[in-house]
């Protein structure tokens, strides 16, 4: 099992591979027998592979979400100004909020799309 | 003359009141009229005649149906335990689950930490592909 590279028209394509397309650029592919592939086949790979990059992206968000907490309450954030604070709580409301709605996402996704149908 | 007439009348009736008790109770003893056993040798002659008029369907049934599903059950046994016991295919889908759909979490966890560190670059160049399976190596150490 490993990353591998799909097909690109040009290597242009290829070389706009950032952190936030990674869908576009790569598969996780499976290695597997001959007779498995008949029933492991390359068609279901591609749905599992849109699968896992979602799942991915909903972790992305959720690291890049843990990131903006650890900036919020930085020292500079609550030395800040009386009249900023207001700015500030608001700020901390929207990754709230954010948070919130991400990780009922996940739940729902992982308990009760993923383990329901398994 | 009179009651000569009426003694052979008489005669008679009860001769024809036996044949209804006896026609009766042959109905009751084997449970089926004269009438009914004549329609039932009318048709045995019928099916006879017609005996050599296989319908199509039965036919096909018979010769090629019947023969096809046993060859499937013949074949459905053999995939089944090339399927389950040499090929161990539960494994590999308890695989694709952890991996794909990460039912593992902490590995998922981990691949995405490292992935998405806050000091990574975002645009990823040259040696991105070992990066990444480097990542992906590094979180399935976990299950070691």
């Amino acid at each position: 099992m490993e990353f591998e590279y799909i097909e690109q028209e040009s290597m242009n394509d290829a070389l706009m591979l950032n952190l936030h397309n990674l869908e576009n650029h790569l598969k996780l592919n499976y290695r597997r027998a001959y007779p498995l592939d008949l029933v492991i086949t390359e068609q279901s790979l591609v749905k599992y592979n849109r699968i896992f990059f979602t799942l991915l992206k909903v972790k992305k968000i959720l690291q890049l979400l843990k990131e903006c907490w650890k900036n919020l309450n930085a020292t500079e954030f609550k030395r800040a100004d009386r009249k900023y604070a207001k700015q500030v709580r608001s700020m901390q409301l929207l990754r709230s909020a954010m948070h919130s709605v991400t990780c009922t996402f996940e739940q729902y996704i992982m308990i009760d799309a993923i383990d329901a149908g398994w | 003359m009179d009651i000569k007439r009426a003694v052979e009348q008489k005669s008679l009736n009860r001769e024809h009141m036996d044949t209804e008790v006896r026609s009766r109770l042959s109905e009751i003893i084997n449970g089926y009229t004269n009438e009914q056993e004549k329609v039932q040798i009318e048709n045995e002659d019928v099916i006879e005649n017609e005996r050599i008029h296989v319908p199509v369907h039965l036919a096909i049934n018979q010769c090629v149906i019947s023969t096809v599903k046993d060859q499937f059950k013949v074949v459905n046994r053999c995939m089944l335990h090339m399927m389950y016991r040499k090929l161990n295919l539960l494994r590999h889908l308890k695989a694709l689950k952890v991996f794909y759909l990460s039912g593992q979490g902490d590995i998922m966890e981990t691949f995405a930490q490292q992935l998405f560190h806050s000091n990574q670059e975002c645009t990823l160049k040259d040696n991105s592909l070992y990066f990444f399976n480097n990542c992906f190596e590094f979180a399935l150490k976990l299950l070691e």
